[in-house]
């Protein structure tokens, strides 16, 4: 016989809300937190980090020297192969970058000077699928979802945005987030809405 | 002018031993008995810079110096008697001006027992005047500026000359131009310009610059160059305004805003627009409240020639903030001399769960709420669960109060009154056939719900 379903509110925790690492126009990594209509940059991340990402409470940070996981450093020499840094971030060797690790990795990075979707197998991170993206600029949002940016257009495969200036670059953050960065501005969207947010950035 | 030089040593009685010669820059001449002045046109002077110097090294005294001819006058000549001490000089300049033609006009210049010759001519020509506003004229003569008024860039102004002969002779003007990009005429007065005895002819000349400061060009007639002078200022620019996009703020929100201007700008100029904010709660100041665009409360704007708005790196308006924080917002704009205000109230408001995320367990439940209190005063969570069916998971609603842990949280947070919450609910069972969550905040302002979720 079947229990009668009762649930309990055990606790609750506040904190920050955040958005993500980005590299602003001055050449630094800085944390975003906040919400559509309202974000906010935090303290950026020491001089000659490259990129960040934080899971389960842990920052993974990026640069030319190595990657940075919580207090351990893992030297550059050591990173020449595909590595699980933590049970949730992983290192891929080729192109050089950090992960959230799932059974199956998905990343959109440029290789040899085109957009590819490069999928990994999240126990052994070997390389399963590699395939080329036709786009000027090109991000998989963490919800798994291609966006792709050709001169002003940036689509999300079920919406699509004009932008006032060309598109430079697109860039993932998490819960679906994803920058935009054309002209003078870098705007923030997320699929399920229209409606651009405007980043604050530092002036370079 | 024209000068031919001589030298003459002059012998004084105490034997002391003057030397006289004309300069020229830092160039000395020594002079003999006669200076040739040269040729200039009637009413234009001729002058001569005379020094006298003592060579010996003993006390000379001047005590005669003259200088007798028609239309020949000492200027800037020493008081009499003068004492040159040794090795010391003294200049002085002697001027001829004629306003009747001569050919060869002579004077005597005497220093104690020596005179020198001075020899000059003057041609019939015609004399400039400047006409004033009040009908009055004015003399020009060459090299002396004649000045316009203060013109506003692009915008033009005139002075109108008058072009005499005062002769009982018909006189030439054999080339007439005006140089300088700020000046023009009428180029069809250019070429030879034959006035007969006792006429005169009006020039106009108009002052039309196209960038400011100061313009300077010339009106030459023949060998004859009058400057012209003007300063052409900065329009004034258009009186601002702010224009928000909202005609409420509320928080949470990018609004935009414009700088207008009562009318399209003649000016180049720069302002600054800046945001003061007053929070109606104690605690941290809210960082989100900014122009996005400079990650700050100023951003600067350019008024340009031809807008009727203030442009923000090229755009007609610039992003600004809110934040999440109740209190008044006041935007002041600078530009020009002038300043425009404007102040909005953003009220406190009731709880937004902007986002929630529900994670489901096998015996757990995670619910993650991001939302912000712009007044910081929560004091009540409720979660309602529901089934497939719709129907209630028991025990119906959950309630938390907030009240305390949200005061400590936003005594030291550093987004304003943003929030992330993560809620926890461990199940008796399954949790596989909870479909829906609805939760709902109270705060001192009111209560807030979110539509029931499914997933």
């Amino acid at each position: 016989m079947m229990l009668p379903l009762l649930l309990l509110l055990a606790q609750s925790g506040l904190d920050l809300p955040p958005a993500g690492y980005f590299p602003a126009r001055d050449g630094r990594i800085y944390p975003l937190y906040g919400m559509r209509g309202n974000l906010v940059l935090g303290e950026p991340l020491e001089e000659g980090v490259t990129s960040a990402i934080r899971m389960d409470g842990v920052t993974a940070a990026s640069s030319a020297a190595g990657v940075r996981v919580g207090g351990e450093f893992i030297g550059a020499e050591q990173l020449r192969e595909n590595r699980i840094l933590t049970p949730r971030i992983v290192w891929l060797a080729e192109p050089a970058r950090l992960a959230e690790r799932k059974p199956r990795i998905v990343i959109v990075a440029k290789a040899d000077g085109v957009w590819q979707r490069i999928e990994y197998e999240g126990g052994t991170l070997a390389e399963r699928d590699r395939q080329a993206i036709a786009a000027g600029s090109a991000a998989l949002d963490s919800d798994g979802r291609l966006w792709t940016a050709s001169e002003r257009t940036v689509s999300c495969g079920e919406r699509t945005w004009e932008m006032e200036t060309a598109v430079e670059t697109l860039h993932a953050l998490s819960e679906g987030w994803v920058l935009i960065r054309a002209g003078e501005r870098l705007y923030a969207a997320q699929c399920r809405h229209a409606d651009l947010t405007v980043v604050p950035e530092p002036e370079p | 002018m024209k000068a031919v030089l001589a030298c003459m040593l002059v012998a004084l009685p105490a034997a002391a031993q003057l030397e006289v010669f004309t300069v020229r820059g830092t160039e000395e001449r020594p002079v003999s008995g006669l200076v040739a002045l040269g040729e200039t046109a009637t009413g234009e002077a001729l002058q001569a810079v005379i020094r006298i110097r003592n060579t010996s090294d003993l006390l000379a005294t001047i005590t005669t110096l003259s200088l007798s001819g028609t239309g020949f006058t000492l200027e800037s000549a020493p008081s009499l008697p003068k004492s040159i001490l040794g090795k010391f000089s003294i200049d002085f300049y002697v001027r001829f001006l004629s306003e009747s033609a001569v050919t060869d006009a002579r004077a005597a210049l005497r220093i104690n027992t020596i005179t020198i010759t001075f020899s000059a001519a003057a041609v019939a020509a015609p004399t400039l005047y400047l006409l004033e506003t009040d009908g009055s004229r004015t003399k020009r003569t060459a090299g002396v500026p004649s000045i316009f008024a203060n013109t506003e860039r692009g915008l033009r102004s005139s002075r109108t000359f008058l072009l005499d002969n005062p002769h009982d002779t018909a006189v030439r003007a054999g080339a007439i131009a005006v140089a300088g990009d700020s000046f023009l005429w009428n180029e069809l007065l250019a070429g030879p310009m034959d006035l007969p005895p006792r006429s005169s002819r009006r020039i106009e000349i108009v002052f039309q610059p196209a960038t400011s400061g100061l313009k300077t060009g010339a009106l030459t007639i023949d060998a004859r160059r009058y400057p012209l002078e003007g300063v052409a200022t900065e329009p004034a620019p258009p009186r601002p305004s702010i224009s928000v996009s909202e005609e409420t703020l509320k928080s949470g929100k990018q609004v935009r805003v414009a700088i207008r201007l009562e009318s399209v700008s003649r000016a180049n100029t720069t302002g600054r627009l800046r945001l003061e904010f007053t929070p109606a709660v104690s605690g941290p100041e809210d960082p989100g409240i900014l122009f996005p665009a400079t990650n700050s409360r100023t951003i600067a704007f350019v008024v340009r020639e031809g807008e009727p708005v203030g442009l923000f790196s090229g755009s007609r308006d610039t992003v600004l903030q809110t934040g999440t924080t109740a209190g008044k917002l006041r935007l002041i704009a600078d530009t020009g001399g002038y300043t425009a205000e404007a102040t909005y109230t953003i009220d406190p408001a009731p709880v937004v769960a902007e986002t929630v995320t529900v994670k489901r367990g096998i015996e757990i439940m995670e619910v993650l709420i991001k939302g912000f209190d712009n007044s910081r005063t929560p004091e009540q969570v409720s979660f309602r669960f529901f089934n497939r069916d719709g129907v209630e998971v028991p025990p119906g609603i959950l309630t938390s109060l907030i009240a305390d842990k949200f005061r400590t949280y936003y005594q030291t947070t550093t987004v304003g009154g943003m929030f992330q919450m993560l809620a926890v609910f461990p199940a008796s069972t399954t949790t596989i056939s909870i479909a829906a969550a609805e939760v709902e905040f109270r705060n001192g302002y009111g209560i807030s719900r979110t539509e029931r979720l499914s997933f």
